[in-house]
């Protein structure tokens, strides 16, 4: 049976969290049982993840927590024709400049022959490094036009083509000609090159001067438009990006006021690590004076552009807050499940148990 | 196969041997061994291609395509890319931002979709009086989810004496029935364009009509290939250009995809098939006639077809304007039926094979 943790994990965690909460075993064992079953799946390592055993919680709530593994099933309301929205970077920049709505400038694609308008082509080895070299002291961001982790997303500060190095955002510096052989397009690849972001000075004055996004979930069927979460990623540390990847990547996070885009509450680890942050890891200041700028029209922009988009009922919006104002950055469909429920909010409620219901009643 | 398939193959057959083709035997037999070979051809497409031509090899005949073997040829590719070509609306807008032609949206009737920039008539009342008062006469209107041209109108004007609009054919329909039939018809949008306007050299030729070329484009390993075009003509007072086997009266041309030359055009199906030397309502003779914007055209298609990079096999429906080319719609569920009628040829070449197999 998939628990998602040895037998020996389970204990452990179990021990500390009651070490933690004075939640008994038994109960925390019982708990897994009756979840393990329920609609969302939950496996013990996410009932920890997410702090099931805290007391106070009822079961009719716990039972509305959904596991990352059980999100296909979660997100079967989707209409799966419109994911590649998602997956394919230059599809939603194409789709962007149509909606005229903000996003950082694409000025390449890596790729044999695909196309973006105003941007170059680079098709082989010699285009891409003579492109690296041309942008020199002007940075940028690379990433894979079809990956959602940010597995190959890389900052560049600067080519110094007389050194033969690339200097990268996380301080270290590779050689230029692996750097090109890195960057080789593929018929089911390339990559996408972006003029650099930079965040808001208001952003950049709590966490540094890097990116942080905002991952806005909303959930948008036949003209209701409701923004479920919003949640700020935050690097941490020598990461160049600010994925959070389920807590593997070891940056920070924080909950955002959906109506108000102010910073409520700042954590870092999940679960039994789960601890709350004061103030940035790096920077050292507190995170209680940031608002997000500009956000009514930030999620006005996302409110549009999801209704261009009737496929996806719930959606990840990522939206960085730049020096040239909210820009988004992508949308991520069947979005990942375990950021927008670490804290203690679950995913399943009415709206999506509409959306289920159909399939019930048939 | 039941008795009434059985009826219909010997009568296709007959068909095909009183115009001149092979023996019925033969015929049955090469009719029975595509049927069941790789591309499903039905006896009736064997007939309407004319494929019982004796001249025609038969390593040729096994190139074509049938419609039932449509679901396997579109089972290639990406799935998740299909809503970029199945709603109207979304083609619409990748076209936007690609930078490439298309029909303007002028408003679209719905409950609750939306297009950037247009209104959204979202009732019946909306629709009504948008069409009573605020819409910009002429224009096209078609259902975003009904294929075959079926729902189109080109609508002239609003009679305002009769509640009327006023139809390009000459008939008009009461706002009240229009609004019924329509807002009920279809669960999709109902997309208002503006009139595609014909470049001239096209009005030359064929009269003052919107014709649209649907262009077969491959997605191959080394990028989008050009692989056939069918050019849809219509005759008369036909709306729209569909052809449907023939049935439409409209014609069907074959254009050299390199050079954009009118190689042939015909009309009819099986026996009833003609080679047609000048149109019927101009008369301009189609011989050497090249289609303008023919560089551009080619690489507007192939700008589009990269764009839709998990959707192997497209077919894209342009019209050649005074601007250039401009996107109606893209399949990628089509029959194959139109491209192979355009030219005689089946689209299973080795190329087509290629993309299959990999």
């Amino acid at each position: 049976m998939n628990l998602g943790l040895t037998l020996g994990q389970i204990v452990k965690s179990a021990r500390a969290a009651k070490q933690q909460t004075g939640r008994s075993i038994t109960g925390q064992v019982w708990d897994m049982a009756r979840l393990r079953f329920a609609p969302g799946r939950i496996r013990p390592e996410a009932y920890f993840k997410y702090r099931l055993y805290t007391p106070g919680i009822p079961m009719e709530r716990k039972r509305r927590f959904v596991d990352e593994w059980a999100r296909p099933s979660f997100y079967r309301f989707d209409d799966r024709r419109f994911y590649a929205m998602g997956t394919d970077k230059l599809l939603f920049y194409t789709l962007m400049r149509a909606w005229n709505l903000p996003a950082p400038r694409v000025i390449a694609v890596i790729h044999p022959w695909r196309v973006f308008a105003d941007a170059e082509t680079l098709r082989d080895a010699a285009e891409i490094r003579s492109f690296f070299v041309r942008r020199g002291n002007n940075p940028f961001f690379i990433k894979r036009v079809d990956d959602i982790r940010g597995r190959g997303a890389a900052l560049v500060r600067a080519v110094d083509p007389a050194a033969g190095l690339v200097r990268l955002g996380n301080g270290e510096s590779v050689s230029l000609d692996d750097f090109v052989a890195r960057h080789t397009g593929t018929r089911d690849g390339g990559f996408v090159i972006q003029e650099l972001a930079r965040p808001h000075p208001d952003v950049a004055a709590v966490i540094g001067d890097r990116l942080a996004t905002v991952r806005v979930m909303t959930f948008a069927h036949e003209g209701t438009f409701k923004v479920k979460r919003a949640l700020l990623r935050i690097p941490v540390g020598r990461s160049m990006t600010d994925n959070f990847a389920a807590g593997a990547a070891g940056n920070a996070y924080a909950a955002i006021d959906t109506e108000t885009g102010r910073l409520i509450t700042a954590t870092r680890g999940t679960g039994l690590d789960q601890r709350e942050l004061e103030t940035h890891p790096d920077t050292g200041v507190p995170f209680a004076r940031l608002t997000m700028p500009g956000w009514d029209s930030a999620i006005a922009d996302i409110r549009r552009a999801a209704s261009y988009l009737p496929g996806l009922k719930m959606a990840g919006w990522d939206l960085a807050f730049t020096d040239q104002g909210a820009m988004l950055i992508e949308v991520n469909a069947a979005p990942g499940v375990v950021l927008p429920q670490l804290y203690f909010e679950p995913l399943m409620d009415a709206d999506t148990n509409a959306l289920h219901a159909p399939e019930k009643a048939a | 196969m039941g008795l009434r398939n059985i009826t219909d193959t010997l009568r296709y057959a007959r068909a095909g041997t009183a115009d001149g083709g092979l023996p019925l035997g033969a015929q049955l037999s090469e009719m029975i061994r595509l049927r069941f070979g790789p591309f499903r051809l039905r006896p009736q497409e064997y007939y309407e291609q004319r494929l019982y031509r004796p001249e025609m090899p038969f390593e040729a005949k096994r190139a074509f395509v049938g419609s039932w073997a449509k679901s396997t040829i579109y089972s290639a590719g990406n799935h998740r890319w299909d809503a970029v070509a199945d709603d109207k609306l979304l083609t619409y807008q990748f076209l936007d931002g690609l930078g490439l032609l298309y029909p303007k949206i002028v408003a679209i009737g719905h409950t609750h979709r939306t297009y950037p920039g247009v209104p959204t008539l979202d009732s019946p009342e909306a629709l009504g009086a948008w069409l009573r008062d605020g819409c910009p006469f002429p224009l096209f209107a078609k259902p975003s989810d009904l294929a075959l041209g079926m729902g189109c109108a080109l609508i002239q004007g609003y009679d305002r004496g009769s509640d009327a609009l006023q139809l390009s054919d000459g008939t008009a329909i009461g706002i009240g029935d229009y609004v019924r039939k329509m807002w009920t018809r279809s669960a999709g949008p109902l997309i208002f364009q503006e009139l595609i306007i014909p470049h001239e050299d096209l009005v030359r030729v064929i009269g003052p009509r919107a014709a649209t070329m649907r262009i077969m484009v491959l997605l191959l390993p080394e990028g989008p290939r050009v692989h056939r075009i069918a050019f849809r003509i219509p005759v008369g007072s036909n709306m729209t250009d569909n052809y449907r086997s023939g049935k439409s009266g409209n014609m069907l041309g074959h254009v050299d995809p390199k050079t954009g030359e009118v190689m042939t055009v015909h009309s009819g199906v099986g026996a009833a098939h003609r080679t047609i030397a000048h149109h019927p309502d101009t008369g301009v003779p189609f011989a050497g006639w090249r289609l303008p914007f023919w560089p551009e055209t080619l690489n507007a298609v192939r700008i589009a077809a990269a764009g839709l990079a998990g959707i192997p096999v497209q077919g894209w429906d342009v019209a050649l304007t005074p601007e250039g080319p401009s996107f109606v719609e893209v399949n990628h569920r089509g029959d194959f039926d139109l491209l192979q009628q355009a030219e005689g040829r089946g689209v299973a070449d080795e190329t087509f094979l290629g993309l299959l197999k990999a």
